[in-house]
């Protein structure tokens, strides 16, 4: 068993030996980088982006220092435009009008809506009920100036 | 200039060549070249088109180092592109590529002792009427220098089914070894 193992080991040493010395005969001429050099011009040349198109592909399949694999790039892609979903569309729907309504007990009501845009806020519609009995009044603003105040006072 | 170029590692030529850089490229190119000629050339038997498929090799390797993993060695990656360019090659070409037994014997391997001539002329016998898979795998591991596991990734075969290729490769030199001796 013993002998067997060692004659497969001085097989293998001189599978090596015999290697190493094709190794030493096996060497590439000298003008390969010069050859290589040149292909790889003529590769860089044909692919040349013509278009954004081509451009962004070129990016996206390039070498790059750190290695993204394509699944990783869709989940960090989705992620972004779900992030950019909820901060635009959704905070544009919620938040951006405001209704409200406030009735008291003498019958008097008055109902505003709000609107929002960017850091002021409008006053957009404003209605002023009095349900006492005597008199309904509307009151209508003058939208055209955007710096109105309304001020009300109730009498008996 | 050059004093910086030759205490960079590797790792260091390596992230360099992701990066882009030609010089890094043509560094690991003169570094690696032979071993990946010496490689293809006893794949195909043929200097010219050996030489053509290493240049083949390399521009793959410019074109997909991104996907390479940082921090693993870099030769098994190169011999496994070349394998691939070389297989591909043959499957293209089967009818015209020049047998490695012509090739091998215009080109004798330079030996000195006369035992050596003689065991070089078996062992190159016995590698010539391999079969095809088994003679792969042997001159992976053996000329090549890859271990097991980077050899069976750079043909594309289970640990075992290489090893055992191997042992028969090896069987076979032996038995024959004992047979000339014999006679």
């Amino acid at each position: 068993m013993k002998d067997e193992k060692n004659n497969f080991t001085n097989i293998e040493r001189k599978v090596q030996k015999f290697f190493q010395k094709q190794a030493d005969s096996l060497k590439v001429n000298k003008d390969l980088w010069p050859k290589l050099e040149s292909r790889l011009d003529e590769k860089l040349k044909d692919t040349e982006p013509h278009n954004t198109k081509g451009r962004l592909w070129q990016w996206l399949a390039g070498p790059r220092l750190i290695a993204i694999s394509a699944s990783v790039g869709v989940v960090l892609i989705m992620i972004v435009a779900g992030l950019l979903w909820l901060t635009t569309n959704n905070s544009a729907n919620i938040m951006n009008n405001v209704s409200i309504q406030w009735t008291s007990k003498y019958g008097v009501s008055f109902s505003c809506d709000v609107e929002a845009s960017g850091l002021n806020s409008y006053v957009t519609n404003f209605e002023f009920q009095n349900n006492s009995g005597k008199d309904t009044e509307t009151i209508a603003p003058d939208w055209s100036d955007k710096t109105n105040t309304i001020d009300i006072s109730f009498s008996q | 200039m050059i004093e910086q170029e030759a205490v960079l590692t590797e790792a260091e030529i390596i992230r360099r060549f992701q990066a882009g850089d030609r010089e890094a490229f043509r560094t690991l190119v003169e570094k690696y070249q032979n071993v990946l000629y010496g490689t293809a050339y006893l794949m195909i038997g043929n200097r010219m088109v050996a030489e053509d498929q290493v240049q083949e090799a390399f521009l793959s390797a410019w074109k997909g180092i991104g996907s390479f993993r940082t921090g693993c060695p870099l030769k098994p990656w190169l011999i496994r592109t070349l394998v691939n360019k070389v297989l591909s090659y043959r499957r293209a070409n089967s009818k015209t590529i020049i047998s490695l037994d012509t090739e091998l014997v215009a080109d004798p391997v330079a030996v000195d002792p006369v035992e050596d001539i003689e065991l070089s002329d078996q062992l190159q016998r016995v590698l010539q009427n391999l079969p095809e898979e088994q003679r792969q795998v042997v001159l992976l591991r053996y000329f090549t220098g890859l271990s097991l596991a980077e050899t069976s990734a750079a043909v594309g075969r289970r640990q075992g089914t290489v090893k055992s290729q191997i042992h028969r490769a090896l069987e076979q030199l032996k038995n024959l070894i004992e047979h000339d001796k014999r006679q």
